[in-house]
């Protein structure tokens, strides 16, 4: 199991558009991922589960993952909050 | 806002607006939906095995009417909103949603209907459990997926149908999909008891320029179907049964306001009679220019002349600096698109960190694009910067004086070094400008090459018609409305439209309200023009026919003389 903590700095935090672009991500790779904030705990590629989160800008989260493509799971979802979701894409 | 003596039968109603604007019509009330199911509790294997069948088939009826929505939604109101129901999708098939449906049959022995909708209830619940206003308001969102699947399986009609035109609508709370649907035809405003302005209903009327406020308790008692009614969504305020003078004033009110968003709309499309829709831009020179722009209701910047940043100095501008500079523009212009040409000077202006010789003939000699192929690093060192600040916002790169399909691949050699040289850059779209003749004649050639070009009548008109427009003697020969020049617009549009690429305009023509027909008819996808020009253009492009553009542009083409050609266009202005 892979683990890395990334703090959300997108202005909506991990909402709607946001959300979704983390999820698609996520559902890219075979590995389980999961997503930790506080105390809650849910499936990275259930955008219900990411979104009710209620992750706000500011928030560090933990993802973990476990898989024959764990370590480029975590790297894209890493790259992709720290790139500020929406920064350099379209 | 004045309180207006109110009459017997009158009423006002107060609440948040939502979206902006006034709306006039009679209140058409959306029932609440009824949960037009039984609560069915399944017996056998086999029931729930068709129970579970059943809310497959939901499923994939519920993800089409879904994916329907977004291409329609993309068509009447925009990407943004469009991408409102793209989430949705994500949702309805979110592993989540799906088991606790599952669940509920397999275990609890519910049928199908009554499974999605307590499901939905739970999720829609602990959504609005949550602190943040606009994840509170995800809990529609829930409930709107919920509303298509239970229609999928009951086969229920959804409320859109049979709204008769000038309608207000008055409901409990709207679903974004329900508000997506609304054609701005047939509602003149919404009015709800429920909804917040971050929520994607909200969201959504305010793309269709719908008139909409929330936050009236008990709405539904307080008015009747067929009420005349006043929706002022600004501030907020309904006014029922209102006099007829009351009325009077507020279709005035209305008439002025559309008047005045039509012009002053910040970025708001700029159309033809006829549905022909041209993207109105801004010349700038520096950045502050570009707050100007923006004011102005520019779409874009269609040439930001980069030349300030090299002159007058004795080093020429570093990466940093000219970051710096394009990233302030980018995000001025929050997300439209933003042209920057590069380097773009000659002889006739002397560097002094660069040594170009004396020339004869400055301006058929070493300058645009060839002198930075030559300066090989002044030129990567601006594209490094180019490409850095791309991340912040819409950019699109512009070479000048381009004549040939060789300077463009060496200059994306030169790019493709400098991306080599940075760490992440966003998309980048490259673009010429058509100013020399050999460009514009052999635009189809170089139109493979690109993404778009951008028209400079000036210095095109100039090579054109052998003019130095500077030169008192031969001045008055300068005449961008000579029909040479037009017959080599229409050149370049139709090449680049052959390989569907967008075709601009920058030169000083796109700001004459006069040409603002000939421009149009001629295919133009885009004028740029000083901002100050903008509001009379658009308000002269709003009142054309495309269709009688085209019919003109084809006429001037024919023309001999650039007499004719003015001939043929109206008098708009003095």
């Amino acid at each position: 199991m892979i683990e890395r903590k990334v703090t959300v700095t997108n202005e909506t935090g991990l909402h709607a558009r946001p959300a979704a672009l983390f999820v698609q991500t996520a559902q890219r790779f075979k590995s389980k991922i999961i997503v930790k904030s506080g105390k809650k705990t849910t499936d990275a590629k259930s955008i219900l589960g990411v979104m009710s989160l209620g992750v706000t800008r500011g928030t560090t989260i933990t993802i973990l993952a476990e898989g024959e493509d764990a370590r480029e799971a975590i790297e894209a979802l890493v790259y992709l909050v720290e790139k500020d979701l929406g920064e350099c894409q379209e | 806002m004045r309180v207006e003596s109110m009459e017997k039968g009158e009423k006002i109603l107060k609440g948040i607006p939502l979206s902006p604007g006034i709306g006039i019509g009679t209140i058409y009330k959306l029932a609440e939906k009824k949960e037009a199911f039984t609560q069915i509790k399944v017996k056998s294997e086999e029931q729930i095995a068709r129970e579970l069948a059943r809310l497959e088939k939901a499923l994939a009826a519920a993800r089409t009417e879904l994916e329907k929505l977004t291409s329609r939604t993309r068509q009447t109101v925009g990407e943004k909103e469009a991408e409102i129901f793209r989430a949705h999708l994500l949702i309805l098939e979110d592993p989540m949603l799906k088991e606790r449906i599952t669940s509920k049959i397999k275990h609890d022995k519910k049928s199908a209907s009554w499974a999605v909708s307590e499901a939905v209830e739970e999720i829609a619940e602990s959504f609005e459990l949550l602190e943040e206003d606009y994840f509170r308001a995800s809990a529609v969102d829930v409930r709107d997926i919920g509303n298509h699947l239970l229609a999928a399986l009951e086969g229920q009609e959804e409320r859109k149908e049979g709204i008769p035109p000038g309608s207000i609508i008055a409901a409990k709370e709207l679903t974004p999909s329900e508000t997506a649907c609304f054609s701005s035809k047939v509602v003149t405003a919404i009015i709800t008891e429920k909804g917040g302005p971050t929520g994607h209903a909200a969201i959504v009327a305010r793309a269709l320029g719908l008139p909409a406020l929330s936050g009236i308790p008990g709405l539904m008692d307080r008015v009747r179907d067929g009420d005349m009614a006043i929706v002022n969504g600004t501030e907020g305020v309904v006014y029922l049964n209102p006099s007829q003078e009351l009325v009077r004033e507020f279709e005035e009110k209305r008439k002025r306001l559309k008047e005045q968003q039509k012009l002053l709309a910040p970025g708001g499309p700029t159309v033809t009679r006829d549905g022909r829709r041209i993207e109105l831009a801004a010349n700038i020179r520096e950045p502050k220019e570009a707050e100007e722009a923006f004011r102005q209701g520019a779409e874009g910047i269609g040439l930001f002349r980069t030349e300030f940043l090299f002159i007058n100095r004795d080093q020429p501008p570093g990466e940093e600096e000219q970051l710096e500079i394009y990233r302030k523009v980018l995000e001025l212009m929050k997300g439209r698109p933003v042209v920057v040409r590069t380097l773009d000077i000659g002889g006739d202006k002397p560097l002094p960190y660069l040594s170009l010789p004396r020339e004869e003939n400055p301006f058929l000699g070493l300058r645009g694009i060839r002198l930075t192929l030559k300066y090989r690093e002044l030129f990567k060192t601006q594209l490094k910067a180019l490409l850095r600040a791309s991340c912040y916002g819409n950019l699109k790169i512009m070479y000048p004086m381009v004549a040939s399909i060789e300077e463009i691949q060496e200059a994306r050699k030169i790019l493709e070094e400098a991306k080599q040289e940075v760490d992440k850059w966003g998309p980048e779209e490259i673009g010429i400008m058509i100013e020399t003749p050999a460009a514009a004649l052999a635009a189809d050639i170089l139109a493979r090459e690109l993404y778009f070009f951008s028209i400079g009548t000036n210095d095109l008109t100039q090579y054109t018609l052998a003019v130095d427009r500077g030169n008192e003697e031969v001045t008055y020969l300068y005449d961008p409305y000579h029909p040479a020049v037009l017959r080599l617009i229409y050149n370049t549009v139709e090449a680049a439209h052959k390989y569907n690429r967008w075709v601009g305009l920058c030169g000083e023509l796109g700001g004459e309200i006069g040409a603002a027909p000939l421009l149009v008819g001629l295919g133009l996808d885009e004028i740029s023009m000083s901002p100050i020009f903008i509001t009379q253009v658009k308000q002269a492009i709003l009142d054309l026919s495309y269709e009688k553009a085209r019919e003109l542009a084809l006429k001037a083409l024919k023309a001999s003389r650039s007499q004719e050609v003015r001939e043929l266009l109206p008098r708009l202005w003095n």
